[in-house]
């Protein structure tokens, strides 16, 4: 058998992991600053668990196997299911809202030989036990996160699922039809979503609501925009806390780098109001994305709104510069004076970095290198 | 900032190379290609490349083109983690169900197989039709298949039908209707958001005047 790492996976070695240790330190800094607390879960949990997490799984997106019991286990898919987990069971007593943070490997099957990882570390937060007015301090966290990261050009584009859904309950039969379109516009298939929306013969005020929300991306004039088109009164809802949100950013001196996707569609059963992403120049998918999961922990019994997100250090490694390394001690000393050489090292170690070699000279040599 | 287009080779490149003409591009370096693979536009800050058809979703995908011109054949088989913007309404065929005339699809009471060249476009229309099927991949005519007995239809793509009926088959049904599609990596709408708008709204203009046209 040829011996070699997974598909999907990959070693990372040298320059690689210092770029992303130093990329780590730098938003768990933020997460500290902000009092999350890191918690580390097992890597597999049962099957079980995420089929009660969504409506809608990818199974074959995960990886299974079973337990001695028989039972199906899956390496976990994200941080936020084992959290909302552990924080159904083993908080019940503690003070809300719980802050907790996280930095681990994360496990999805992708298309073969498409150039996308199966393993990729998930480093993000989630504050449990808080409504809606927890969305300010999430936001505020996410742009400290991406600031942290210290990239050329960023954004973070913030959405609202109920503006979709919201408009989809009053106007499509059933949750089928939902789905399709929800998917049609977070995809930005605008020629199909045209074709769908005449079979579904909507009448016209709603059918150009449905066309336009794909197009509803770019700066707070997006919200003028989406408040034009809006057809109903909970949709004005959606769009005042949203420009609530902004002007609280703008008085904070963060609205700069925020934009608006009313299109962006994610997992439409999982989050329940606010979704946000993070772009940076250079890298083709979104580095940063969360939102809020109101219903999610009630699936584990409790009953507690919850808002998070998580940044993929693993795209960003090709963006950035591995932070010089430190400079060391190297001693170089001959075998039979090994313990004098260990002696002279322990002493330097309190101030650094210390190199042993061994070489065929008499003298032990102590020298500063890069 | 500049924008990267994977341009489909082949039938698709000059139509849309003609289209962005129309509003003042300068294609002169793909139109005259040497041994160039990344072709700068001489008019505006964009830069070309012709890749093939499953490339150009792969590029796109990865943020290595910002946008790409592919027919919709070739997105309906492959994965979609793009925005798919635009209908150019060129490069205009059919995704069809075909078979020899005495061969009966929808009632042999053996299991059906079907040849074609895109094994998922011919999974997902029989699972639209609650059929299980055996799907066979053919790299090459798909027409000979069905001819020589190894399988009972074929999905493929036809643009006149006239290759179809010089080898007796006749078309059973119209799985899809296909076009060139624009489409658009999704951080470079948001990061590139006034240059992507600029060349889809050109193009756009293009797709209006080629149907007054008409």
């Amino acid at each position: 058998m040829e011996i070699r790492t997974p598909q999907g996976t990959r070693d990372l070695t040298g320059q690689d992991v210092i770029k992303k240790r130093s990329l780590e330190k730098k938003v768990q800094d933020v997460f500290e600053r902000y009092c999350f607390e890191e918690v580390m879960t097992p890597a597999f949990e049962y099957y079980q668990t995420y089929n009660a997490a969504f409506s809608s799984l990818e199974d074959r997106a995960m990886v299974k196997f079973f337990d001695e019991m028989g039972d199906i286990l899956t390496l976990r898919m994200d941080m936020t299911v084992p959290i909302a987990r552990l924080a159904a069971q083993q908080f019940q007593n503690a003070p809300l809202p719980l802050r907790f943070s996280y930095s681990s490997s994360v496990y999805k099957v992708k298309k073969s030989f498409a150039g996308k990882m199966n393993e990729v570390t998930d480093t993000g937060v989630e504050l449990i036990g808080l409504n809606e007015i927890g969305d300010l301090e999430i936001l505020c966290c996410a742009v400290d996160t991406l600031k942290a990261l210290e990239m050329e050009d960023y954004t973070l584009e913030l959405g609202d699922v109920n503006f979709f859904g919201r408009a989809a309950k009053k106007v499509f039969a059933n949750e089928e039809d939902m789905e399709r379109a929800a998917d049609l516009i977070d995809r930005k298939s605008m020629v199909e979503l045209e074709e769908f929306l005449q079979e579904k013969q909507l009448d016209p005020k709603a059918a150009a609501f449905f066309m336009e929300l794909p197009l509803l991306n770019g700066g707070a004039e997006v919200l003028k925009k989406a408040r034009q088109i809006s057809f109903d009164p909970s949709l004005d809802e959606v769009i005042d806390r949203l420009e609530h949100l902004y002007s609280a950013m703008e008085e904070l001196g963060d609205s700069e780098v925020i934009t608006f996707d009313l299109g962006a569609l994610p997992h439409i059963h999982y989050y329940t109001g606010l979704i946000f992403a993070g772009f940076v120049k250079g890298v083709g998918s979104s580095v940063l994305s969360g939102g809020r999961y109101d219903s999610l922990l009630s699936r584990f019994g409790r009953d507690l709104p919850a808002v998070g997100f998580s940044v993929k250090l693993d795209y960003l490694l090709d963006q950035v510069q591995a932070p010089k390394k430190t400079t060391r001690t190297r001693i170089l000393y001959p075998e039979n004076r090994a313990v004098e050489a260990f002696a002279a090292a322990k002493e330097a170690r309190v101030k650094g970095p210390v190199e042993m070699v061994v070489w065929d000279r008499e003298e032990i040599v102590e020298e500063n290198c890069i | 900032m500049s924008l990267r287009i994977a341009l489909t080779k082949g039938r698709l490149e000059d139509k849309t190379l003609t289209m962005l003409e129309k509003s003042g591009y300068g294609t002169e370096n793909v139109r005259s290609k040497g041994r160039a693979l990344v072709l700068p536009d001489t008019a505006k800050d964009i830069e070309y490349v012709l890749v093939k058809s499953n490339d150009c979703i792969t590029y796109v995908e990865h943020g290595a083109c910002d946008m790409g011109v592919v027919g919709k054949d070739t997105l309906m088989e492959g994965s979609s983690d793009y925005f798919e913007m635009l209908d150019l309404k060129t490069g205009e065929c059919d995704f069809i169900l075909a078979a020899l005339p005495e061969a009966d699809l929808f009632s042999q009471n053996s299991r059906v197989r079907i040849g074609t060249k895109y094994p998922n476009v011919a999974r997902e229309y029989f699972a639209r039709r609650n059929m299980d099927v055996e799907i066979i991949k053919i790299d090459g005519s798909v027409e000979l298949s069905p001819l020589i007995g190894l399988v009972d239809g074929i999905v493929d793509i036809t643009e006149t039908g006239s290759t179809l009926k010089a080898n007796g088959l006749v078309i059973l049904d119209y799985v899809a209707h296909i076009s060139a599609r624009v489409i658009v990596n999704k951080a470079s709408l948001k990061m590139k958001k006034q240059e992507v708008m600029q060349v889809l709204g050109d193009l756009r203009k293009a797709v209006m005047e080629n149907a007054e046209g008409n």
